[in-house]
């Protein structure tokens, strides 16, 4: 079989993973013979469903002998096989990099053989890429569970990135679905790693041999022992990484033997600089989003991950303990994770804000802040001109950027509704959530259609029109309502569909137009 | 993902700017949003500044606008060829181009206004805005009056337009970033790019940087310009015309892999057309690999090891 047939069955089998970033790491290329990473991250091209394309995204083998129900690769589905050689896949990496087509590689695999033999195979290809090559591009790896601690802290070495797929949302799913799989063969490689990029990042000994002392410690043990009961218990995280203490930590023989011809400076070698992430199937088991937020919430705190990527499941197989392989992809579902992923790093909500017991589901038709925004009418309104950076960050239609240029801007002069509109700020949403030197927004519509439409997104609203309407239950929005003095009586019915064709729209935004005196 | 320089460099710049600010604010008028347009002297709209399309050429403009309490309605480029826009209707004054004097200006800007207002001039000086001259005089000038508080104020159209333009440039400049493809011809790399904005300067420091160790050309058929790099050197220089003309076995074995891999890697129920072209324009395909077909397209496909 030549590469360009293993090319296409590899791709095509490592597709459905979702993490392909390369951000989140500087570094220049002069120590190397070839390559750089940006912390910007860089996507060199844009694939037919719209992903960013920025590392070279393979499998390097989908022979398996694992046998997950969800997965195209497991051992008892009919599949053409491939595997690179590791000598095949470094040079076409090379190659693909010299050419500015990416920005390094992506290197995943099924368990061939088994797990370390697997391990063995992927660290060959990144030897030969960083010891022979000097490659300084971005390497981003996928440990299988239960490698052994050695070869995770290897990898762990040569990647810029590596991560440790959780799979699905809960261990039972997880028995169920994955049964080759385990919680703690999938938590120990995530808590060894959590743990040897923290001793990097203070410098204690650049691999390792060095056991936590003191508060150290004792803050992994407690971070670990609080609260989340999806996550592993410290004790044998702990364990794990004991053993591998035992390993000479300065013995970088290449996996055959030999003596590797040009290592590394010793200031280059740091563990997983672009740190750790993890990926889960949203939609292949019955755990709702506030399961799953609370367990994003619990590996962005407790296992320090930088990203925690969703991928909605498509229906690749048909199985009994699957949904049947009519289901569409539950792309919107994703969609709202990632936007409520999004609060929980960025804009300092917490899951158990997010959602709870009484609403265990996201939104489908608004986003997650704007649904916390209309349970909570008492944080609202806002004075734009006093208002913390942080209270402007809950205010719906306001990112990051807006409320750096509100800070900005009142600086000088006192903020009215004009001058929020100039300097940038899109009011469509936020207006109902504002006060400008103590004043509402002139003419502000109150009619609960045009509310709803303006809280709404163009896509939230065909979709919407195009599904039932039952989901919008009048006291959702009976907080709202009564602040806003408008509309007491929610018992009349709800949006009707003509309310949303274009002339529609239009007209309703004429009466929203501000006018100024 | 991408994080927008030109946003960036902003919010830098506020961050140095504010100590800056504290200082000078003292003796120069607080800027209201309506004050503006009475700050600047009338414009004299039936004046046209010739220079020769040189940032020093410009800087000029800026010192001449000064000395002659004067503001052109149109600053045009005459070069051998001509002059870049329909002037006829304009009172001409030809700017000569003194380095003397350009010197002064720029010093001029750095010392009154600050580093990161000239490095926002030069970028600007680079992008595709309409009316760039004219409209980096007027920003120059209200920097002079205002200094670097000035980047606060997008109340005001100008300051607004050149931001705009700013991040526009930032923008395609990432772009370019990952867009670039490089075809090995004899051991040398070579691409050809069609840039809307002047980029090639900005992103040579990136490609030399990771190719350090190569000899490459990018070329901008748009400005005529290429960044030409050999290990240690690098310059840009005017170039008239490159075509890319022979592609050796090895080149085009490895365009049709990258080729398909790119359509391997989509996952086609998921197919979006709209999210594809607003990451990937349109105009940026002619210049990538997997989006032409340049006669190696797979069915072309021999002989591959
Ligand atoms: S281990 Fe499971 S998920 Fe991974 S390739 Fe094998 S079957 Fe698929």
């Amino acid at each position: 079989m030549d590469v360009l047939e293993k090319l296409k069955i590899l791709a095509d089998a490592a597709k459905y993973d979702a993490a392909c970033t390369s951000s989140g790491l500087e570094r220049k290329g002069s120590g190397f013979a070839m390559g750089s990473s940006r912390d910007f991250g860089i996507c060199h091209s844009f694939a037919g469903d719209g992903r960013c394309i920025s590392l070279l995204k393979v499998l390097l083998t989908n022979c398996c002998s694992f046998d997950c129900v969800y997965c195209v690769n497991r051992y008892s589905n009919q599949a053409k096989r491939a595997a690179f050689t590791p000598r095949e896949l470094a040079d076409l990496t090379w190659q693909f990099y010299r050419r500015n087509y990416i920005e390094g590689l992506f290197l995943s695999s099924a368990v061939w053989k088994s797990p370390d033999y697997t391990s063995e195979q992927m660290l060959k290809v990144l030897e030969i890429l960083r010891y022979e090559y000097q490659f300084g591009g971005y390497i981003h790896v996928k440990v299988i569970p239960g490698t052994s601690a050695l070869l995770v802290e290897k990898l762990g070495t040569l990647a810029d990135r590596i991560s440790v797929n959780i799979e699905l949302p809960s261990s039972g799913s997880l028995e169920k679905l994955a049964p080759d799989k385990s919680k703690e063969k999938i938590l120990l490689p995530m808590k060894q790693i959590q743990y040897k990029i923290q001793e990097n990042r203070q410098g204690r000994g650049r691999f390792g041999g060095i056991q936590p002392v003191g508060k150290q410690a004792a803050k992994i043990q407690g971070a670990a022992s609080s609260g989340n009961r999806y996550l592993l218990e410290d004790k044998e995280s702990l364990n794990g990484l004991r053993c591998m203490e035992m390993a000479d930590p300065y013995a970088l023989k290449s996996v055959d033997g030999g003596q590797l011809q040009k290592p590394w400076k010793k200031g280059q070698m740091r563990f997983a600089p672009a740190g750790q992430s993890t990926q889960m199937i949203i939609g292949a088991t019955p755990e709702n989003d506030r399961q799953i937020l609370r367990l994003t919430e619990g590996l962005y705190h407790q296992y320090q991950m930088k990203r925690v990527f969703y991928s909605a499941y498509i229906p690749v197989v048909e199985d009994n303990r699957l949904p049947s392989r009519e289901t569409l992809p539950p792309l919107w579902r994703e969609h709202r994770l990632y936007q409520a992923d999004w609060l929980l790093r960025f804009y300092g909500f917490t899951a158990s804000e997010l959602l709870d017991e009484k609403n265990p589901q996201l939104h489908p038709y608004l986003d997650p802040k704007c649904h916390w925004a209309l349970r909570h009418p008492d944080v609202f309104p806002v004075e734009v001109n006093r208002a913390s950076f942080d209270e402007l960050l809950r205010v719906p239609g306001i990112g990051t950027e807006s409320a750096y240029r509100i800070l900005r801007a009142r600086k000088l002069a006192l903020l009215d509704w004009d001058g929020l509109k100039n300097i940038g700020v899109v009011l469509k949403r936020a207006r109902y959530f504002l006060l400008c030197k103590g004043r509402s927004y002139p003419f502000l519509s109150h009619d609960k259609n045009a509310f709803l439409l303006a809280m709404m997104s163009p896509k939230e609203r065909a979709l919407f029109a195009r599904q039932e309407r039952k989901w919008f239950q009048p006291s959702l929005f009976d907080n709202f309502s009564a602040e806003t003095d408008c509309n007491k009586e929610g018992a009349e019915p709800m949006l009707t569909v003509p309310a949303l064709d274009d002339a529609q729209k239009e007209a309703l935004e004429c009466v929203t137009i501000p006018v100024f005196s | 993902m991408c994080n927008d320089t030109g946003i960036q460099l902003i919010k830098d710049t506020w961050q140095k700017s504010t100590g800056v600010r504290m200082m000078r604010a003292a003796g120069r008028p607080k800027p209201e949003a309506d004050a503006f347009n009475a700050a600047v002297p009338a414009e004299t709209p039936d004046l046209a500044y010739y220079y020769d399309g040189t940032w020093e050429g410009w800087l000029c403009c800026v010192y001449e606008s000064y000395t002659a309490k004067e503001i052109p309605g149109m600053i045009a480029v005459e070069t051998e060829q001509g002059i870049s826009v329909e002037t006829s209707l304009f009172y001409a004054k030809r700017i000569v181009t003194r380095t003397d004097l350009a010197e002064r200006v720029r010093k001029g800007i750095d010392d009154k206004i600050g580093k990161p207002f000239l490095h926002i001039l030069e970028r600007i000086f680079c992008s595709c805005i309409s009316q760039k001259e004219e409209q980096m005089l007027l920003f120059a000038r209200k920097g002079f009056r205002y200094g670097m508080q000035i980047l606060n104020l997008r109340q005001d159209k100008v300051v607004n337009n050149v931001l705009k333009g700013l991040r526009d440039l930032g923008r395609e400049i990432d772009k370019w970033y990952g867009f670039v493809r490089f075809s090995d011809v004899r051991g040398i790399l070579v691409a050809v790019i069609g840039a809307k904005n002047n980029v090639l300067p900005f992103i040579a420091s990136h490609f030399c940087d990771r190719f350090h160790n190569e000899h490459f050309m990018i070329y901008d058929q748009n400005h005529k310009m290429a960044l030409v790099y050999k290990p240690g050197k690098c310059c840009v220089i005017p170039m008239e015309d490159f075509v890319i003309s022979e592609i050796s076995d090895e080149e085009r074995k490895y365009r049709v892999l990258w080729k398909n891999y790119y359509a391997a890697i989509e996952i086609n129920p998921r197919h979006n057309e709209v999210c594809r072209r607003t990451h990937m324009p349109k105009r940026y395909w002619d210049f990538l690999t997997e989006m032409t077909e340049q006669g190696d397209c797979i069915s072309n496909y021999k002989g591959i090891k």
